[in-house]
């Protein structure tokens, strides 16, 4: 009974959705509307839910629990870091008091500065480095393996010249205008052919991505039908 | 334009102002509400000099003015006063609002929803909109008339080239075009829809024209278009059968780290390769630990989990939680969360996504097996591959991934070592699940007439008794191919040679079991025994950026040809003829008899438990910096619960492949109709415009 109802929800659910296709119009535009509100809804919910057992739950066992030698979540440091955060999650809180704003701006500077910093070394060791590395490494049968040649060419050509494409110096005109060097337009140029084929690989990509769902939910409509 | 605010001049003038309070109360800064104090030498103010934009201060309540000194204006006054300027420069929603080159019939719903809301939002009298007015110049729009006017101020003006007008001039004829209604007291209204939309009718017919080629495969089967992938991979997606080969290759009670990265918007994409994944992990009876930094990605590993408890009979017992499988609590802060994750996982693996404790203890992340992650989201495995890969070593991350991802995921696999993969996409998840599941029909055991001939591997009486024992009780089986039945074979080097790939794997022809006692007459080699408790990388090179060719567990034998210059790396046979490198300080020099040697690589490919005889290199090549490795896929063994994998439901695969040929078939014609549309219409518009002039 639950899953024939479940499905049911879904199937309707799903034509709600579709019906976006007609537009912003009254009455059927405002089932697609309703439709991604439940979804929001539902997001925030299971979020808060989530977040509340995995998170707050543990440590307010923990605290609660007489027996507890407060290690059994690590140690007492993460007991302080759990109140901390609760510190800075309630100053958070006072974002509307205009005359408190600097708190909860001082809150967030931390988080940001963090997570920046963070985000910075991980992005030159993950995926910077390697992929510079990668770019160019001179593969070990070279000489052997034309393909490998042409292959350590096209990465190299298509990396420099996509990041000239976005170079954007140049030289200004006896009469004001603003001209780039023959050589820079030329680099510019193959730059955006290799930008226009990555970026119609990855739109093709997303097509498929696009089908491979829509695939699945008419699939789900005639399963539901049948 | 007359009335304009000139922020530069009024900040200026503040500015000295304030300096000249400053100057008569003869002290700066905060030391001018000090009593009593020295005059300071001044610092060269370098800061003023260069007349960069000064920053709020806060503003501390309560603080008492003191008398006889001159207020400080703050900032944030100054920006107020600005605001209320009714001559600060229209908004872009505005901007919108007063163009006319194009007929709003053909705007786009959020374009003209966007001009409905200019028009509704329009700060005080608007101007009487001029037939045919055209757009503001880009230099009328992006340049504040005061910063025009201040001479050698912040911007004096904007040059643009040919190609940067052509652009103006096309955005132009986007966002152009008169509203569609205007009452009498010149104040203009949002134009009703109406069901019949025009405008929508080519996203209609469009999205009817997809739906119908999708639906028809559904519909009937006469409409079955299209190959269905192969049952294996293709031969230049070595990188996808090293991503199989690399999961099968796990052990009974290992522990995976999967990362669920992708929500319920992705699902109909990803959930069947995630549970693919699952159920051959589950198969194998290793242990999944599910980790998130989405919190709906948990509620919906939870989800995939409970379906396929529910495709198992009642003859079969379901997967439990924290069991089975873990669902460690979710992730919070994205790549603050990965980087907790990568250096805190034991506190992490502590406590379940039900706030419950697991039970779990884990030193570090480098005690997992593999790392498996599946993702919609080319930012996710940017940040997997950023915040947690570069903490952990020699471990291998196996990305699957949707089509849209792919293109990242396949630069990160080829680039960076330890990424693997990526299996995408549903062609990809089919050949998976064909693969796995002729695998483990191989060992089916409901119908009696296909249940293999098990022959034991005879023990020996040899110091190596108890692991012959356990070759006894965990035969290995040889299958000729995805579909043939299983045959099975009772000498030990067949069983490394179970691989799904047709290469054989050159391994030792000597076939007894038992370990002679070394003679004086016998020659003795040097040898290197691994003696780390954990299995070790066997590289090309003597240094931690060449490839991994195979790996080395405890105890493991390998001939030594040589040393690097300063004897930290130990240059070894591996069983297939091929040479690779081991570092010195996992292992321990032995001299021992070449049938020593060789006693130990049949023992270990043939009676050990299989997860030291199956992770064997099969061959391996190198093309770039981080080409993909083969190992041998294997067999799966008695215990596994190949129920999971079996009672997978297929049903909807097919149709769902055909339909996505019939899809792409759809979306090509009617990307191209739609293009040929609008260039069409583009055309007529420009030769109409020309001919007006």
């Amino acid at each position: 009974m639950a899953e024939n109802t479940i499905a049911l929800l879904s199937f309707v659910l799903t034509l709600m959705v579709f019906s976006y296709l007609l537009g912003d119009v009254p009455l059927i535009g405002n089932l697609y509307r309703i439709a991604v509100y439940i979804f929001i809804g539902m997001t925030a919910a299971f979020t808060l839910i989530v977040t509340y057992e995995g998170l707050i739950l543990p440590y307010l066992q923990d605290i609660q629990d007489p027996s507890t030698n407060w290690t059994t979540l690590g140690n007492r440091v993460d007991i302080y870091i759990f109140f901390t955060a609760l510190l800075f999650g309630l100053l958070l809180l006072l974002k509307p008091v205009k005359s408190l704003t600097w708190l909860t701006n001082s809150v967030l500077a931390v988080v940001i500065v963090v997570g920046a910093a963070v985000g910075a070394v991980g992005a030159l060791t993950g995926t910077l480095f390697p992929l510079l590395q990668a770019t160019v490494a001179i593969p070990d049968n070279l000489t052997a393996d034309f393909s490998a040649l042409v292959d350590t060419l096209l990465i190299f050509v298509g990396t420099m010249t996509g990041l000239y494409y976005f170079h954007y110096q140049a030289r200004t005109n006896a009469d004001g205008g603003v001209e780039q060097s023959f050589v820079g337009r030329g680099f510019r140029h193959i730059g955006k052919v290799f930008l226009v084929t990555a970026l119609g690989a990855i739109y093709a990509s997303t097509v498929l991505t696009c089908l491979t769902i829509l695939t699945e939910r008419i699939g789900f409509l005639f399963q539901f039908g049948a | 334009m007359n009335e304009e605010f000139n922020w530069l001049e009024y900040s200026e003038s503040v500015e000295r102002a304030a300096a000249e309070a400053e100057e008569n109360s003869g002290r700066r800064g905060l030391r001018r509400f000090l009593p009593g104090r020295p005059k300071l030498p001044r610092f060269p103010n370098i800061l003023r000099r260069l007349k960069l934009p000064r920053l709020s201060r806060p503003r501390w309540p309560g603080l008492p003015s003191l008398p006889g000194l001159p207020r400080m204006p703050r900032l944030p006054g100054l920006r107020r006063k600005a605001q209320t300027q009714e001559s600060v420069q229209p908004s872009t929603a505005e901007l919108l609002g007063g163009q006319t080159n194009r007929p709003v019939e053909e705007l786009d719903d959020r374009l003209r929803a966007l001009r409905e809301r200019s028009a509704s939002g329009m700060m005080g009298a608007p101007p009487a909109p001029a037939p045919n007015q055209s757009l503001l110049d880009v230099d009328e729009v992006l340049v504040s008339p005061a910063f025009q006017q201040k001479p050698g101020g912040v911007i004096s003006a904007v040059a643009l080239t040919k190609a940067q007008q052509q652009q103006v001039e096309m955005l132009k004829d986007i966002v152009g075009g008169p509203l569609g209604t205007q009452e009498s007291d010149g104040r203009r209204l949002p134009r009703p829809t109406s069901v019949f939309s025009l405008s929508a009718l080519p996203r209609v017919l469009g999205t009817a024209l997809l739906a119908l080629f999708v639906s028809l495969p559904f519909v009937s089967s006469d409409f079955a278009e299209g190959e269905l992938p192969p049952v294996e991979f293709d031969e230049d997606r070595n990188s996808a059968t090293t991503f199989y080969n690399l999961l099968d290759n796990i052990a009974r009670d290992d522990y995976i780290l999967v990362a669920f990265e992708y929500g319920p918007a992705a699902a109909g994409e990803l959930d069947m390769l995630a549970e693919l994944l699952l159920r051959h992990i589950f198969a194998q009876r290793a242990t999944p630990l599910i980790v998130s930094s989405n919190p709906i990605a948990v509620v919906h590993a939870q989800n995939i989990i409970r379906e396929i408890n529910r495709s198992l009979s009642d003859a079969h017992a379901p997967l439990t939680a924290d069991e089975d499988y873990y669902l460690l609590r979710y992730l919070p802060g994205g790549a603050l969360g990965l980087r907790e994750l990568s250096e805190n996982f034991g506190d992490i693996a502590r406590v379940s996504a039900r706030g419950q404790l697991t039970g779990l203890e884990f030193a570090s992340l480098q005690e997992m097996t593999l790392m498996v992650l599946i993702t919609d989201s080319a930012e996710d495995l940017r940040s997997w591959a950023e915040q947690v890969l570069p903490e952990v070593t020699d471990m291998q991350l196996l990305v699957a991934t949707g089509f849209a991802a792919q293109p990242l995921a396949q630069a990160y696999a080829d680039s960076v070592e330890g990424v693997m993969g990526p299996v995408y996409g549903m062609r990809d998840a089919y050949t998976y699940g064909e693969k796995l599941h002729a695998n483990f029909s191989a060992l089916d055991p409901s119908p009696p007439e296909q249940e293999p001939i098990v022959e034991p591997v005879q023990a020996s009486d040899g110091a190596d008794g108890a692991t012959d024992s356990n070759a006894v009780s965990e035969p290995q089986i040889e299958r000729d191919g995805p579909t043939a039945l299983p045959a099975v074979s009772a000498s030990p080097e067949a069983t490394a040679t179970s691989a799904a790939t047709e290469t054989s794997q050159p391994t030792s022809t000597s076939a007894p079991t038992d370990t002679p006692a070394p003679t004086a007459t016998e020659a003795t080699l040097l040898a290197v025994e691994v003696t780390s408790p954990q299995r070790v990388n066997i590289r090309r090179g003597p240094t931690t950026v060449d490839d991994v060719l195979a790996l080395g567990y405890p105890g493991d034998l390998f001939e030594v040809l040589g040393t690097n210059g300063d004897g930290s790396w130990y240059q070894i046979a591996l069983d297939n003829g091929l040479e690779g490198w081991v570092a010195a300080f996992l292992v321990e020099e032995r001299v021992i008899t070449a049938s020593e040697l060789a006693g130990e690589e049949t023992n270990d490919s043939a009676s050990l438990p299989r997860e030291r005889a199956v992770m064997r290199l099969d061959f391996t090549f190198r093309l770039g910096k981080n080409q993909p490795r083969f190992y041998q896929a294997q067999a799966p063994a008695p215990g596994d619960r190949t129920e999971l994998v079996l009672t997978r439901d297929r049903s909807q695969e097919v149709p769902r492949l055909q339909a996505m040929t019939l899809g792409t078939l759809a979306a090509v014609l009617v990307i191209v109709i739609g293009n040929l549309f609008y260039a069409a219409r583009g055309l007529l518009r420009r030769r109409d415009s020309s001919g007006a002039r």
